[in-house]
């Protein structure tokens, strides 16, 4: 009530009141221009008719959603099934990024954990370490981690070395290959939200807890998860909704098996395929889908801000 | 009165923030020349009124004028009043000269001007050897002392004081309290000084406003308001006091005549709108003596003794288990009744005072 | 005696931190290793040598990344300076400006290119370029940059701008400020240190981005991240390995930059 009083307080007199509008306009300009209109503009051609060898017919056509989902046979002309090749590829895609997701929690809980508990510059210090490899070009990283797990890559020449194998582990272009370049290129943005809301977390609660007898099992699943929920609900979604789009590790790490959505997409404008309004469909469908993720997010957030 | 002596005409201003009153029809005239201090409790809507004459709050109904000119539409840079911030809100990347030459050079005065100008000021603040100096490499007392020489630099027509002194500690505040009043008498700049410290109020201010709850409570001298308080919140939050249910039988001539709990009959002045029927009677502590049960307008048992260092409190609850306090002062050769013992209480007519509610 | 109990303490946690930290940076500093190889392969060691980094300034493929690497930067340049500009004014609006009507929606928009997966941006730039008959170029990988590079600019500007207390302007206009000069004269300084991390950081995503500039370059424009590409689609040569070293450098001075003046300005406070 207090809080609701003060902003409206600032709001009603602030500096540049009135002048809101014409300090957006930029950004309206730049982002409305050159994100909302491209995108709506994908929309429109993702119901547009392809031509052969690429390029498109200006009619209106559902034959890119149709291709995704139905597979009427060599000529078109067969009954109707459902088409699983993209479906599949979808699936893998999600698969793959849930799995990454999982490891990038396992191993980013405990680490937002412990540097949110240091004290002042020992804190500030384990976080831009963390921090650093997320500016590092991703390019640059996912090469480094095709360079270490190739089959005659430094990993596997240690591991012989040392004799722990003595054949060397064939990771690169596994589907493991794509989930650890995944969970490698998106760790820092499990570790950052986690790290905030824990920092957050008023640790007068836990001795509360502790002193009316709670475990320490009991005091963080019924104290702390609840505090720190949206901080981890922040990170998967940071690390999964990225990793569903993913193009450089597939791409780079994995092989044919192991294709996901990114590289379809990337195939339709780059590759052989050449089917824009397929492409513009597929990536529709990804768009909406990661709109669900963010819409499901948002209620989370705005629920927990109710209470 | 004449019209010209009234610095700043707050007449029935009223600010609404959506569907919550912060100020309700509130009417002020604040005289020229006046060291004037609006006094409440925090949330009142002291700070709101005084943001509402520097510019930073629009108000939702009547009209403020300074020396005659409605200025209530006027953005703050417009208006020839300058304030003295709670936490100074010095610049931090400008040293002391450029601070309080902020103001000049915005008036449009030339640097030689303007610069003469900050060494009349920092001289009225003993800070000329600071000049210098950034604010983060200034104590508390020298930062407020900064943004008073700022906020007088361009010669405001008022100064408006937003709880300065409450970021000091408390040797220093007393300090700075007798040299605000100085410069005050110096510059003969109307001061409009907020504050929710009663004492603060009390030693510095001409004339002091009471405000609860958005609304204006009383207007008047410390003395009047203390001694003469015009109502129940205005006698509870100046200084502490007895508040006594008493019946009233009669008011006439301002004065009231009451029955006492005891059933004793007693006479004392009554606040404007004093009725017949159930009332207050309010008695400061220090105004109460302790007395033998059969000479007295009061009689009970002392419950509770609070000792106060120089003074002591003692608590007397009386038969109907209403509690009087009284201040004794803390001496050899003062009786202190003990817990449990009956005494008496008497105070004077002149001492008491029936409010309304 | 019992052991006090830490509740802030769970076993297993700072080997788990340490897994992490290892987990990121042995891959980078592996390739920064294997970058000084003295051998024509990059599988065999064959002792230290900086001939892969003559061979990245003074080689055959040299021209190919520096040219690339000129493009990189210019556009990094042109697009941080422009996307914190627009981001320094949006910040303005959503922290300084009250109530307006499409603030939210506003806000919402300042976020969308985070929202948007890459590759979508990518393509919906491509047709929209394409369908409007703009050459791509230089120009539409800047323009590119430019959108997804505001949201990276916003944050630390924002974040600083919030921790400056409104105070200081109100004091400026009771000083008889114009808002211009509440705007120029205190606002701006005192968000020195967040402009300066927003440019940094913005400048980096730009150096950095790969998946929209591949979309939306035109043919024969190569930025140095996709000249990298192209080469490592070849198969993975020493020389990659040496300009990769340096691009990870660039990117760490600029966030240790970045970090520094951030805290700076917290210091100075």
């Amino acid at each position: 009530m207090a809080g609701a009083l003060t902003t409206s307080k600032a709001s009603n007199n602030s500096t540049y009141a009135g002048l809101g509008n014409l300090l957006m306009l930029p950004s309206w300009l730049v982002i409305g221009f050159f994100l909302v209109l491209p995108v709506g503009m994908m929309l429109i051609y993702s119901f547009l008719t392809k031509e052969f060898r690429g390029g498109i017919i200006w009619e209106f056509s559902l034959a890119a959603y149709d291709q995704f989902f139905f597979d009427r046979g060599l000529f078109g002309d067969d009954p109707a099934r459902i088409e699983w090749t993209y479906i599949k590829i979808f699936w893998r895609s999600i698969w793959q990024a849930g799995v990454a997701t999982f490891f990038c929690l396992l191993i980013g809980f405990p680490t937002a954990w412990f540097i949110a508990t240091r004290t002042g510059n020992s804190r500030s210090i384990w976080l831009f370490l963390i921090t650093i490899p997320y500016w590092v070009n991703l390019l640059i990283r996912t090469i480094s981690m095709k360079f270490l797990i190739r089959d005659t890559g430094p990993l596997n020449e240690f591991l012989i070395s040392t004799g722990i194998i003595s054949d060397p582990i064939h990771i690169i272009n596994t589907n493991f290959a794509v989930q650890l370049g995944l969970f490698y290129s998106y760790l820092p943005f499990m570790v950052l939200p986690i790290y905030a809301s824990v920092e957050r977390y008023n640790f007068a609660l836990s001795e509360a807890a502790a002193d009316l007898y709670a475990s320490r099992i009991t005091t963080l699943r019924q104290i702390i998860l609840p505090t720190v929920k949206p901080g981890i609900i922040a990170g998967c979604i940071l690390v999964f909704v990225p990793s569903l789009g993913a193009f450089l590790a597939p791409d780079l790490l994995g092989g044919a098996k192991t294709f996901m959505i990114g590289s379809l997409i990337e195939e339709q404008f780059k590759g052989n395929a050449g089917n824009w309004p397929f492409g513009a469909a597929v990536s529709m469908i990804l768009l909406s889908m990661v709109l669900i993720v963010l819409t499901y997010y948002a209620r989370q957030q705005s629920k927990s801000g109710e209470r | 009165m004449h019209m010209t002596d009234v610095a700043v005409d707050i007449s029935n201003v009223t600010k609404m923030y959506g569907s919550f009153t912060a100020l309700k029809d509130v009417s002020l005239a604040i005289q020229d020349n006046e060291f004037f201090t609006l006094l409440g409790p925090s949330g009142c809507g002291k700070t709101t009124l005084l943001r509402t004459i520097a510019g930073f709050e629009d108000i939702t109904k009547g009209a403020i004028r300074l020396y005659g000119d409605n200025i209530a539409d006027l953005p703050p840079n417009k208006r020839p009043v300058n304030t003295v911030f709670q936490q100074y809100a010095l610049f931090p990347h400008m040293n002391v000269t450029d601070n309080v030459k902020f103001g000049l050079l915005r008036l449009g005065q030339d640097d030689a001007t303007a610069s003469a100008r900050v060494g009349e000021v920092l001289e009225l603040v003993q800070l000329t050897q600071f000049a210098d100096r950034l604010p983060s490499q200034l104590s508390g007392g020298q930062q407020q002392r900064v943004a008073l020489a700022r906020a007088l630099a361009p010669n405001p027509k008022v100064l408006l004081l937003d709880e300065p002194l409450s970021a000091l500690d408390l040797k220093l505040r007393q300090a700075v309290r007798l040299e605000l009043q100085q410069i005050q008498h110096e510059t003969g700049i109307t001061f409009i000084f907020v504050t929710h410290d009663q004492e603060e109020a009390l030693t510095m201010s001409d004339r002091i406003a009471v405000i609860a709850d958005g609304r204006l409570q009383q207007v008047g001298s410390a003395r009047e308001i203390y001694e003469a308080p015009s109502n129940k919140f205005v006698a509870d939050f100046i200084g502490e006091t007895n508040l006594i249910d008493v019946t009233v039988i009669d008011v006439s001539n301002g004065n009231a005549t009451c029955t006492l709990p005891s059933g004793a009959t007693f006479t004392c002045p009554a606040a404007d709108g004093a009725q017949k029927g159930a009332g207050h009677l309010s008695v400061r502590p220090e105004r109460v003596a302790m007395t033998k049960p059969a000479k007295s307008l009061l009689q009970g048992k002392a419950s509770r003794q609070i000792y106060l260092g120089t003074d002591m409190h003692v608590e007397v609850t009386l038969d109907d288990q209403e509690v009087v306090t009284v201040r004794v002062q803390n001496s050899e050769t003062t009786h202190i009744p003990s817990i449990g013992e009956t005494v008496g209480l008497n105070f004077e007519a002149g001492a008491a005072r029936l409010l309304v509610d | 005696m019992a052991k006090k109990l830490d509740i802030r303490r769970f076993p297993g946690f700072l080997p788990i931190t340490y897994l992490c930290l290892f987990l990121l940076y042995a891959p980078l500093i592996i390739v920064m290793i294997y970058s000084f190889n003295d051998s024509n392969s990059i599988t065999n060691w064959g002792g230290l040598s900086l001939r892969w980094y003559e061979d990245v300034f003074w080689g055959v493929e040299s021209e190919k990344f520096k040219t690339a690497a000129m493009n990189s930067l210019l556009i990094a340049v042109a697009a941080a300076i422009t996307s914190t500009s627009i981001a320094t004014m949006a910040a303005t609006a959503m922290l300084r400006a009250g109530r307006f009507r499409g603030k939210s929606i506003g806000f919402a928009l300042i976020n969308l290119p985070l929202m948007v997966p890459e590759i979508v941006t990518a393509v919906a730039l491509l047709i929209f370029f394409s369908m409007i008959g703009f050459t791509t170029g230089y120009l539409t990988i800047l323009l590119a940059h430019i959108v997804f590079c505001i949201p990276f600019a916003y944050l630390p500007i924002a974040a600083r701008m919030q921790s400056i207390e409104e105070v200081y302007e109100q004091a400026a206009l009771d000083l008889y400020a114009s808002r211009l000069d509440a705007f120029r004269l205190i606002l701006l300084p005192l968000m020195t240190p967040g402009i300066i991390s927003g440019f940094l950081l913005a400048f980096i995503i730009s150096l950095d981005d790969f998946i929209i500039t591949n979309f939306v370059k035109g043919a024969g424009i190569e930025t140095l991240p996709t000249a990298i590409f192209g080469a490592v689609k070849q198969g993975i040569k020493p020389n990659i390995m040496a300009i990769s070293t340096l691009l990870l450098l660039v990117s760490v001075v600029f966030v240790t930059l970045s970090y520094l003046v951030g805290r700076m300005g917290q210091n100075k406070k």
